[in-house]
Formats: C-alpha cells, sequence, structure tokens
C-alpha cells in the first residue's frame, strides 16, 4: 500500500521498549492537527494508550499493511514547545532512556491519562470602579475599615485579584466584597489574559543591593538574550535570594517567563513566599505534594503564560513556558535533582541544555557549588558571580572541630559542647544540633550475647523508633514490632546502640529541662501542616533548641541561632562514595549557614574522632573553596569525574550470582568496543542486598565522553536482546549522582 | 529461640547491698534494675574454717523484680536466688552476673523488712 507522503506518526508510547511505533492517522481524521507534539490515542498489543506524536514521517520500515490507524487525536496544537521537544529527545539519547518514558515523565498525570490540556474555567477578578477609585480618594469608608482594606488593596493592582487572593486581608471577606459591589464600589469581571498582570508598586520596597549582588545582576542583565551559563556562587546569607528577584523582575519586564527550580519545595518556603510578595499575579508551582488536578492547573497556567514565574523541583524542567526569559537553578549541587530511578535525569544538566536550546542564560545559584559545576566554570564554561560577603555586614559563623577521642559523651554529646550550649542559652539565643540520622538509635544490640537487628531483607541494620517501639529498616521499609527478648539467646537485655534524633531530642529533654525544643525530621513532620507549624514556633523563639536531620539544613533561615553543633561529622568522612566527603562539605556548610545571620555572629562545631581528618581542617579553616579546590585536585589524580566521564550499569535479583553473571556478559559485550573506555567491576554495590534482592555494577569510565556514549549506543541495543534471567532487572545511569 | 541443653545453674547467695540500684528500661519496656551485692560469710574448706568475700552484680528484670530491687537501699541484707551468666558478651571476659529468680529481704533499715518477689 503506498502511503502519502508525511503521513507515518512515529510516536513515543509509554513502554519500556527503547524505541518509537508507528502509526497511520486515525480513519478520516483532518490532518492539520497532526503536528509533533500532539498525544494520540492509539492501539497497543490489546490496550488503548495515550501516545505522544514525535514526528510526521515519510515512510516506514514496516510493511505499511500492518499498521494500525491510531484511534483520536487528543489535542489540537502541540501540548510541549520545540524547546521542550528538542530537550527530550536530546536526554532521550543521552541518558540512553525508552523514548516512552522519557516522554512521560515530561507530562503531567492527567494528560498522560489523556485528560483535554484546557486550564478550568478562570475565576473572575475583583476590580475597583471609578465610583470605587472617587469614594476611596473622598475617604467615604472612614467607619468601614475592612471595606476601606480591600478598596487599598485593589487599588494597587489595576489587573485585580481574585477572591481567594483578597480572603486573607479581613474577616469575612466575601461578605464585604457583596458590600462593596453592591456600592457600586467594585465589579467582578473575567480575567483579561491579553493583558499582562500589570505589577502594582511592589508592597515591600527590595532591599538596595551590595557591589557584588548589583555586580551580578548586570551580568546576567546584560546576557538575557543569549545563552550564557552563570554560577552565582555566593556564600550562605549572601543575599541570592534577592539576585534572583531581581533578575526575575527584570525578565518579566520584558513580557517574558521565568522557571525556577529548586531541590524541595516544602523545603523552600521563602524563596516561594518573597517571589509572591515581589510578584503579585498567579505563580505556577509544580512538585509532587499537589494533587494531579492542582499540577495540571499550574503545569497549564505556565504553558499558557498567564503565570509569569513557573517554579518546581526537578520534573519541573520540562515544564512548558510561553515566552520563557530565564531559568534559575537554587541549590544547584544538591543530589535531589538527580533521578535516580527510571529515567535517570540530571534537572541542572537539562536546564543548561534547554537554556541552550532557548538562547537564554540559566543561572546556577549556590553556597557550595558542585564540584562538576566549578570545574566547569574554572574551565570558562560557565561564568562565576561571587557574591563573598553576607548581606548586612553579618559574618560567616567560624567554624571549630570538637574533638571527641576519649572524651565521655553523654548521649552523644561531649562536655564543651554542653557547657556551649548553656551559655548560648543562658543569652536567650537559639542553639541548633544537626545529626543526619532519624529514630532512636541506628541498631538495637544484645548486651549478652551480641545479637544485632539486621533487616533480614538487606544489608543494613533495623532502626530502632522507640515512641512506636518498632524496628525499621530505613532501605527496604520493613518494620516489625521491638523484639522483648533477644532471638537468638533470650535475654531481655536488648540496648539501643548509637544516637538518632529521637534519643538525640529525649537527652535534651534530660538536660535542658526548661527549654523547648523543636525537632525536625522526616518522623516529626509527617502530619500535613507539622512542619508549618514547627518553623513558626521557631520564628517567634518559642523553641529555643532545634534539632534535627538534613531537614534542618536547607533553605531555611533561623536568624536568632547563633550555635550550631554538629553532632557526628564521621559519618561522611570515609563513605564508599569518592562523593561522599563533598556532600558532608556541603552538608555542613549548608547547617552552618543557618548560624549567625543577623548582627549576633555565629559559631559552628563540629564534633568528630578525626580531628585531623585533611578536608575537614581545610573546610573549618579556610572554607568551602579551598575544599573544593583540594577535592578537585584529589579527583584529577584519582580520573573520576569531573576529570571524566562515568555510566554505572546495574544488576539486580534474587540471586548475587545471576547478577554478576550478566554484568560479565556485558563486560564481555562491552570489551570490543571499549577504546577509551575503562571498565570497572562488576563489584557487588556498596549495600549488595537490599530488600531481598543481590545488587552489582559494572563502571564505566571514559577521558572523554564521545567515546563513552559511541560504547553506550551499541552496548545497550545488544543488551537489550541479551537473553538474560526473567527476575533479573539492570538499568543504566549516566553521570551517576552515587554508586547505589 | 535459645536451643541450648538443660543444665544446673542456680546461685543463692545472701549479703549486703553495696551500691545505689540502677534502674532502666529495655526498648521492649521491660524493666532492669541491677545492683552490686557484697558477699562476706564464715566457711569451711579442706577441713578448716575460713572466711570469704566477694561482690558479684545482680540483674533483677521485669516488672516485679525490678521494683523490689529499685526499692533496696545501700546496706540493706538481701538473699538472691538466680542462675549466673556472663556480664558482658566480649570475647575473653569471664566475669559473671547474676539473674534473680527471687529476692529476699532479710533485713534493712529504710525498707518494710522480709519483702520477697520470685519469678517461680
Amino acid at each position: 500500500m503506498a502511503t502519502v507522503s508525511g503521513s507515518i506518526l512515529r510516536v513515543a508510547v509509554p513502554s519500556p521498549l527503547d524505541k518509537t511505533f508507528d502509526y497511520l492517522p486515525p480513519v478520516g481524521s483532518d490532518p492539520a492537527p497532526l503536528q509533533p507534539g500532539v498525544r494520540l490515542r492509539v492501539p497497543f498489543g490489546r490496550r488503548h494508550v495515550v501516545g505522544f506524536l514525535l514526528e510526521l514521517a515519510p515512510d516506514t520500515a514496516l510493511d505499511p499493511a500492518l499498521l494500525r490507524p491510531a484511534l483520536k487525536v487528543l489535542d489540537t496544537e502541540p501540548l510541549l514547545p520545540a524547546d521542550v521537544l528538542a530537550l527530550l529527545r536530546w536526554a532521550q539519547h543521552y541518558y540512553h532512556h525508552p523514548p516512552g518514558e522519557v516522554f512521560a515523565t515530561a507530562l503531567p498525570v492527567l494528560l498522560r491519562q489523556g485528560e483535554a490540556a484546557t486550564l478550568p474555567e478562570l475565576l473572575p477578578r475583583w476590580r475597583l470602579t471609578a465610583a470605587g477609585e472617587t469614594a476611596l480618594a473622598a475617604a467615604a469608608l472612614r467607619r468601614a475599615p475592612a471595606q476601606r482594606a480591600l478598596l487599598d488593596h485593589l487599588a494597587q493592582f489595576p489587573a485585580g485579584a481574585t477572591a481567594a487572593e483578597l480572603r486573607g486581608l479581613t474577616r469575612n471577606s466575601s461578605t464585604v466584597l457583596r458590600a462593596l459591589q453592591a456600592k457600586g464600589w467594585i465589579v467582578a469581571a473575567a480575567p483579561d489574559l491579553a493583558a499582562p498582570d500589570t505589577i502594582a508598586l511592589p508592597p515591600v520596597p527590595p532591599p538596595p543591593l551590595n557591589p557584588a549582588q548589583a555586580a551580578a545582576v548586570a551580568a546576567v542583565s546584560a546576557a538575557l538574550d543569549r545563552f550564557q551559563v552563570f554560577l552565582l556562587d555566593g556564600v550562605t546569607g549572601s543575599g541570592k535570594t534577592e539576585v534572583y528577584l531581581r533578575l526575575i523582575e527584570a525578565v518579566l519586564a520584558r513580557g517574558q517567563q521565568a522557571l525556577v527550580l529548586t531541590p524541595e519545595i516544602g523545603l523552600t518556603p521563602q524563596l516561594l513566599a518573597r517571589c509572591r510578595e515581589r510578584f503579585p499575579g498567579p505563580l505556577a508551582v509544580l512538585h509532587s505534594g499537589l494533587s494531579d488536578r492542582e499540577r495540571l492547573t499550574a503545569w497549564l497556567l505556565g504553558r499558557a503564560g498567564q503565570a509569569r514565574i513557573v517554579a518546581g523541583t526537578r520534573s519541573a524542567v520540562f515544564a512548558p513556558l510561553q515566552a520563557p526569559g530565564l531559568l534559575i537553578v537554587d541549590e544547584e549541587h544538591d543530589t535531589s535533582y538527580k533521578q535516580q530511578d527510571g529515567f535517570r535525569y540530571h534537572a541542572r544538566d537539562l536546564a543548561i541544555m534547554r537554556a541552550r536550546y532557548l538562547g537564554i542564560p540559566v543561572l546556577l545559584g549556590s553556597a557550595t557549588p558542585a564540584l562538576e559545576s566549578l570545574y566547569n566554570a574554572q574551565r570558562g564554561r560557565y561564568q562565576t558571580l561571587c557574591l563573598p560577603e553576607r548581606v548586612g555586614g553579618g559574618r560567616e559563623p567560624a567554624i571549630e572541630i570538637l574533638d571527641v577521642r576519649r572524651q565521655p559523651l553523654t548521649e552523644g554529646l561531649s562536655a564543651p559542647l554542653l557547657a556551649r550550649m548553656r551559655a548560648h542559652l543562658a543569652r536567650d539565643e537559639q542553639v541548633l544540633l544537626f545529626l543526619n540520622r532519624r529514630g532512636f538509635s541506628p541498631v538495637l544490640l544484645c548486651h549478652e550475647c551480641g545479637w544485632l537487628s539486621l533487616c533480614q531483607n538487606c544489608d543494613a541494620r533495623m532502626t530502632l523508633h522507640l515512641r512506636a517501639r518498632r524496628l525499621i529498616c530505613h532501605h527496604c521499609g520493613d518494620s516489625r514490632p521491638v523484639d522483648q527478648i533477644c532471638p537468638s539467646c533470650g535475654s531481655v537485655d536488648l540496648r539501643p546502640i548509637g544516637q538518632g534524633t529521637e534519643r538525640l531530642d529525649a537527652a535534651l529533654r534530660g538536660a535542658f529541662p526548661d527549654i523547648d525544643r523543636a525537632r525536625m525530621d522526616r518522623d516529626s513532620t509527617r502530619r500535613r501542616g507539622s512542619l508549618e507549624t514547627l518553623l513558626a514556633d521557631i520564628h517567634t523563639g518559642g523553641r529555643r533548641l532545634l534539632l534535627g536531620t538534613q531537614m534542618l539544613a536547607k533553605g531555611h533561615h533561623f536568624p536568632e541561632v547563633t550555635l550550631v553543633g554538629i553532632i557526628d561529622a564521621d559519618q561522611g568522612l570515609y563513605g564508599v562514595d569518592f562523593r561522599a566527603s563533598e556532600r558532608m562539605a556541603q552538608l555542613i556548610l549548608q547547617v552552618a549557614g543557618r548560624a549567625g545571620r543577623a548582627e549576633k555572629p555565629g559559631t559552628v562545631l563540629i564534633q568528630t574522632h578525626h580531628p585531623d581528618h585533611p578536608l575537614l581542617r581545610v573546610l573549618a579553616t579556610q572554607g568551602y573553596p579551598a575544599f573544593a579546590a583540594a577535592a578537585l585536585a584529589e579527583r584529577q589524580l584519582t580520573m573520576l569525574p569531573p576529570f571524566a566521564h562515568q555510566a554505572l550499569l546495574r544488576a539486580e535479583a534474587s540471586d548475587a550470582q545471576q547478577a554478576h553473571a550478566f554484568l560479565d556478559t556485558a563486560r564481555a559485550l562491552a570489551e570490543p568496543h571499549a577504546s577509551g573506555v575503562e571498565l570497572l567491576g562488576p563489584a557487588p554495590a556498596p549495600m549488595e542486598r537490599r530488600a531481598g534482592r543481590y545488587r552489582a555494577h559494572l563502571v564505566l569510565l571514559a577521558e572523554q565522553r564521545p567515546d563513552l556514549h559511541r560504547l553506550l549506543h551499541i552496548w545497550l541495543a545488544q543488551l537489550r536482546a541479551a537473553p538474560r534471567q526473567a527476575h533479573l532487572r539492570w538499568s543504566l545511569d549516566v553521570d551517576p549522582a552515587e554508586l547505589y | 529461640m535459645p536451643s541450648a541443653p538443660a543444665a544446673d545453674n542456680c546461685l543463692i547467695i545472701a549479703g549486703q547491698v553495696a551500691g545505689p540500684c540502677e534502674q532502666r528500661a529495655t526498648p521492649a519496656g521491660i524493666a532492669i534494675s541491677r545492683f552490686l551485692l557484697d558477699h562476706v560469710s564464715a566457711q569451711i574448706e579442706a577441713g578448716w574454717p575460713r572466711e570469704v568475700r566477694c561482690r558479684i552484680p545482680v540483674m533483677a528484670c521485669g516488672e516485679p523484680l525490678a521494683r523490689i530491687a529499685g526499692r533496696l537501699s545501700v546496706g540493706a541484707r538481701v538473699r538472691v536466688r538466680g542462675f549466673v551468666g556472663r556480664a558482658n558478651p566480649r570475647e575473653g571476659e569471664y566475669r559473671l552476673v547474676l539473674h534473680a529468680a527471687r529476692i529476699d529481704v532479710l533485713d534493712s533499715a529504710t525498707i518494710e523488712s522480709s519483702v520477697s518477689a520470685s519469678e517461680d
């Protein structure tokens, strides 16, 4: 059967197969909407699925007579703009991941299910009438303060405001609105999408910029019309957010949109709050805490250009924008930008690619940039913008190393740390303790026979959660009631060994009975809203002893904190992963950054059994830049990223032998093509058994990226075709962020 | 569960409480009290009378026993019956601890006399 040129539909179908599928246009369909980027309902096996049209091809490698027609075109215009389509295609090839899954990642769940891509009906906006303006000017409302407050507010927003936006201004705002409407002073009208949201005078005047901030703003502002990566390297408290806000302002003034990526929305509420304060009008926020409906609405608002600012976590890098002007990646070093399963992309790296396609600048911000980013800046690929000083003249906290060898520790706390805590608390200041381990204790031990609470599915210990009286494996989630007697010898004398935040909390209650504590970890903030309540309590000074895991380290400002104690820095010093020390340094500095933001200088005490560890010393005495230089020198000597390019082939099976056998085969397949690529392994994963499965990996290391990708391209096709055990699973991770 | 053979292991010893009683609970909520017992007595050995002195830690596990032990004051005279086990799991360490099954208070100035409790 002859086909008309261009009438084969090449479709990404949600499936793990690394290929696209060809279809014929729906029978009797209008060809006009058949453009790359629209969704199609297509038959797939015996199911009907939602596919994504990638291209119109002139012909097919298959027998056209065997092609099935698509059932329906779901969109009248492309759902994703050209830059996102290009980004996804690039990512698909770079990460060597099946197109169906790559394209599915870019769409909100409801769109993947075939929902219409239309915004729900827009809420009416209340606006001041001429009569209302007269009334306001004549001060007619002296005796109706609630009405007056609403009119005052509306006077600032010519584009109007929705009832929801006005709700916070007075009590009973809907009654007040009706009263004002009855007087003819305000009207409700459907929003006029053509008119941009006029930005009235910001309610709070922006703080003045210091010279470094001004230079950063000027540098990026001068490059708004071209692609350029900027690394905003600013110590904690140096006002990176203000730089973002000024640039967003500049971009909005040009009628463009800004996309802001943050590691975790719940942990960076302050950035969003400041955006809302400065830029009234819809701000679309995309993160996993939203309902599917909310997520779709936010996504569509950005796509339609109604939301001038789109903020979100990792997957927001794919959010379509109508007029993109600037991409911002806050805390660019954060590992949560890397997807750890399925389609393992890195949102920071994709943001850079996207900016390149768009020809716009991308701004990476961090107080502790990733070594990869610093290296790129050194080589001139990124332009560095330094903010070396804290705003308002605050000093960076001094870091002191506290040698706890041979020191008696009370529940993990040394006497010098306790004494310093007492002194700061006596001055009514806040103290923050950081311990990156939740639960009561990381293991339960039988004092008589030495039995340990090991997980039966993982090479890991089960953590004791005392309040819940359960042992929980933090790796596979398995849990059981805490043992009454030792399963091995029957003794009742089972003891919790080591410290978690729950135990630290109990110890502090004993040591400082009169001081209110705030514990922040995943367990204590599980209830919706509990984190917000806790933060509010901290900010009003109600709780002066703060303790927690890395939840405390990210993004929050605690201006009254003057002492930070890092209970156990040793976890990160000798990790298996070559990035362990980098992560530890970043975490220590992020925690340290919470201290001494206001006039009061802060101090950071690091408890360690390795006070002479060279990287820890450099970090404490010379700061992050010196640490990063030393760590980079070490990476160069050992030829590790960023001086080499890595890919990791992971395999897991219920039997260790199977995983290794598969990787041996994989290695043999790779060897003929491995010029320029070093193959290391197979080796067991750092935690070999997890959730009952044995895991192993093969590391690929190449000095030149093209060598690596040439190999991957040939090799993956062979791997996919290779026979393997039914229960074996494997995956490829390009630029892995961790070994497992 | 333990599969060791049944074998004799019984110690009855009287003495004075030598120090304050430590009290704690295991994560499962089982009460454990521990105190040191000083023993002094006259015994016959190789046909000759002699004096014997020793000190042994006593563990009292479970609510009834732990409560009795917890109320003992320093100097109280008690008789403890139970089995002995190693005091800690480290290799090469042979110190013993007496796991009480019954504690009889023989004489105490501060608490009611001849209180006893047992697991039997």
